[in-house]
């Protein structure tokens, strides 16, 4: 009585807890996909440097366009006219308070109000891939104002 | 005539009832059970491993007071009757007494738990090990005197998951999602990735884990077999998802979808993978979670302008979303306690910082449980007496848990940083 | 059917003779019992610190139609608080009528007033035991009750106790009970008039109330 209530505990345990494995994972270099019917094209580095610049910026809590982001999304709006084959990743950025889950569909909503902005603009929605980071990829490590407020962004890519 | 014999004999009923005093009480001090816990008779360095576990296990609920080790006295036995006057003096209110018995490759326990007001045993017990697993032998012998002596289900034996980021000399990451048990010993890695994971989740039989990975470039959830550690992204979809959490019958997965550029809540059916949409509103709706008799779910929506704390009711045919905290502008992550008593969540008082709060159903007003300043991701465990959350000290993550009978502990990573803890279901 | 008629009568009747001898050896029948049957009906005393609260009004009105009329409203109102003094309350009602019947009836209602003190006094020595012995609770919801019964030996060692009422948390039930096991003993038991302890103290309710 007493080895078969042993052999089950046995059991039972180590289906548990032996044989965690460990899954390794390596990144790859994931390329702009999916986007419907245009070719992918590596940007010329006067395109990157447009799109770098086209950072914009954001208020705690909010995803609505200041009138400094709207300047800053010209360029990117233009740049998109002049060159029909060019498609964008527009990401979403979050500072690290509040929580993670509702920080990455924060950082959507600001995606999202850049690229309608970009839509409104004359852009096809076909052109953009809007995603969201969260806090998950701050820009400046701090936890204060300066720190934060660089990081509540969308970035253009 | 007649008439009269009837009056009488009504007018004499007789009130049998018998004289019950009824007195009320209303004040006291601080609930601690005071425990002395006799190392355990055997292998020296076994029984210190064992006794160091147990009385780690039991102070950390807060509830039990343990005497300490220079205290104790010599058991006393005469004529095969333990004697009690010795602990009274001590203030015990119970002994606890065990054997250590090598038993092949392992090591079996026999305990026994006396009351000292009682003046007799409650419990004898025997917990079989297997080998190499001292330390869940302690902690199932814990969770026995716990619950002999709480009638509450111990919570030593489950486990936690976790994420601890490393970051190595050129500031890259490294993301690595963790289990271990719920003192945070025996850690094991289950998934390794330069890209962040976030929102683990344990699966009701404690056999998978759902967790949000970026590595394919963009928020997705996978599902893994803790055993084998074979995964699957949930859904074959080109869109973000995020926010699983398992329904109580491991059936369903909750998720939150961003198809429409909004993040709503979806259901997602495991057998077949079919979607069933359950928000559909132009603010954000996330981090769902079920009731544990999983009929209701708990999420986080912006629809009132900021994140507050909302709840549907499953079993209506189509179910209306109803607000479940009024106060503050910054109510989320919240989860049922196991009793479904109330809620813990995270709510971001008027000085802008963020703590772990509790809202008991019946009352209208909340407890605020931390006192940090970034509070975030609590899960409670699931006997309901302890939350585990995460931390910021001195600009590094980790992770801390308090019991409601006002214990605290901390558990700091030993590498890097740790959040995001998920506590698991009963696993004994 | 005459007969049967007879028969009922005198079964009736016997019945009726039946009782009253049962009833006056049970002691219904005693002037000084039929009152404090009142009394012995479950009481809830409250203890507070504070104020004494208004809510006072708990005492179960036992369903006498005997004498109740003519006892004063402080009587069935009796709140034993550690700062009120309960005297005043019977003492300051004082009955006028010079005629026999209510002299004994005053007479009656002193020895009633004197027993109720006692009762009162040890019941706040129970109480106080056990609140000395409590531990609360933390992060409960408010407005728990948890009423346990003890069965206490005339020595005042607790005999019994049983969850009557749970209060639905179960940290709550606990801290009742486990006030009651540490308390073992009511020491002062020893100095209860035996014929009061078995009317009153032999099982009693206690509920625990923290709001």
């Amino acid at each position: 009585m007493n080895k078969s209530i042993n052999t089950f505990f046995a059991l039972s345990l180590m289906l548990i807890f032996s044989a965690c494995s460990s899954v390794q994972i390596t990144e790859e270099a994931v390329s702009d996909q999916s986007v419907a019917g245009v070719s992918i094209t590596s940007k010329s580095t006067a395109t990157q440097a447009v799109l770098a610049n086209a950072v914009v910026y954001f208020d705690y809590d909010q995803f609505n366009l200041t009138s400094k982001s709207i300047q800053a999304l010209k360029g990117v709006s233009d740049l998109m006219k002049r060159n029909q084959k060019i498609t964008i990743s527009v990401e979403g950025h979050a500072d690290e308070r509040g929580t993670r889950e509702y920080n990455l569909a924060l950082g959507q909503r600001r995606a999202e109000s850049v690229a309608n902005y970009l839509i409104a603009n004359g852009v096809k929605r076909n052109r953009l891939i809007t995603k969201s980071y969260g806090e998950e990829r701050p820009l400046s490590l701090g936890s204060n104002d300066t720190a934060w407020s660089k990081n509540r962004r969308v970035e253009i890519k | 005539m007649k008439k009269n014999f009837l009056l009488f004999t009504l007018l004499i009923a007789p009130m049998l009832s018998y004289g019950e005093l009824f007195l009320e009480v209303t004040k006291g001090s601080e609930e601690q059970y005071r425990v002395a816990m006799i190392p355990f008779e055997g292998n020296a360095r076994v029984s210190k491993q064992l006794n160091n576990i147990m009385r780690n296990d039991l102070i950390r609920t807060g509830e039990f007071s343990i005497l300490d080790e220079e205290l104790l006295l010599p058991v006393k036995i005469i004529d095969d009757e333990l004697i009690y006057s010795d602990w009274k003096l001590l203030g015990m209110d119970y002994l606890v007494t065990g054997t250590i018995i090598k038993a092949n490759n392992s090591i079996d326990i026999n305990y026994e738990i006396y009351d000292v007001h009682k003046k007799r045993k409650v419990r004898s017990s025997k917990v079989f090990g297997i080998p190499n697993q001292i330390r869940q032998l302690a902690h199932y012998t814990s969770d026995g005197i716990y619950e002999s002596i709480t009638g509450i289900k111990g919570i030593a034996a489950t486990r936690l998951l976790y994420v601890n980021e490393i970051k190595d000399s050129q500031r890259i990451s490294t993301y690595k999602l963790m289990l271990a048990d719920s003192d945070g010993a025996n850690e094991k890695t289950l998934l390794s990735s330069s890209e962040p994971i976030i929102s683990p989740s344990w699966s009701p039989d404690g056999k998978r884990v759902a967790y949000v990975s970026f590595e394919t470039g963009m928020a997705k959830v996978f599902i893994q077999e803790i055993a084998s550690g074979k995964r699957e992204a949930v859904l074959s979809k080109d869109t973000q998802i995020s926010s699983p959490s398992w329904s109580p019958d491991g059936k369903y997965l909750s998720l939150t979808l961003y198809q429409d550029g909004n993040a709503e809540i979806y259901i997602l059916r495991l057998r077949d993978r079919t979607l069933t949409r359950m928000t559909n509103q132009f603010a954000i709706d996330t981090e769902s979670t079920w009731s544990p008799k999983g009929n209701k779910i708990l999420f986080t929506s912006g629809r009132s302008g900021s994140p507050q704390i909302y709840e549907l009711d499953l079993r209506k045919l189509n179910p209306k979303a109803k607000r479940v905290s009024f106060e503050g502008t910054y109510n989320a992550k919240a989860s049922y306690l196991p009793n479904e008593e109330g809620i813990i969540f995270v709510h971001r008082s008027g000085n802008g910082l963020f703590h772990i709060a509790l809202k008991y159903k019946r009352e209208n007003f909340i407890r605020i449980l931390t006192e940090a300043k970034m509070d975030e991701s609590p899960s409670v465990a699931p006997n309901g007496n302890m939350v585990i959350y995460g931390i910021k000290e001195e600009n590094l993550s980790l992770l801390a848990g308090f019991s409601l009978s006002g214990a605290k502990f901390k558990l700091p990573a030993s590498k890097g940083e740790v959040r995001e803890p998920a506590w698991s279901n009963f696993l004994r | 059917m005459i007969a049967n008629h007879r028969y009922i009568q005198a079964s009736l009747f016997s019945f009726c003779i039946h009782a009253a001898i049962f009833l006056y050896i049970y002691g219904t029948f005693d002037v000084n019992s039929s009152q404090s049957l009142l009394i012995s009906k479950p009481l809830q005393i409250e203890i507070k610190f504070d104020l004494p609260s208004e809510k006072k009004k708990k005492i179960v009105a036992a369903p006498l139609k005997v004498d109740t009329s003519s006892l004063k409203q402080s009587t069935q109102d009796i709140v034993y608080s550690k700062t009120k003094d309960v005297s005043k309350n019977s003492k300051d009602d004082a009955f006028i009528e010079s005629n026999i019947a209510s002299l004994l009836l005053e007479e009656n209602e002193i020895k009633a007033d004197k027993e109720q003190q006692e009762i009162s006094m040890y019941a706040q020595r129970i109480i106080s035991s056990i609140e000395d012995a409590w531990m609360k609770p933390r992060n409960i919801p408010g407005d728990l009750v948890a009423t346990l019964r003890l069965k206490i030996r005339s020595s005042g060692r607790i005999e019994g106790v049983d969850l009557i009422k749970s209060s639905g948390n179960i940290r709550f039930d606990n801290s009742a009970l486990q006030a009651v096991r540490r308390v073992e003993t009511f020491n002062f038991f020893n100095s209860i008039p035996r014929s009061l302890y078995e009317k009153e103290f032999q099982e009693i309710a206690i509920s625990f109330n923290p709001s």
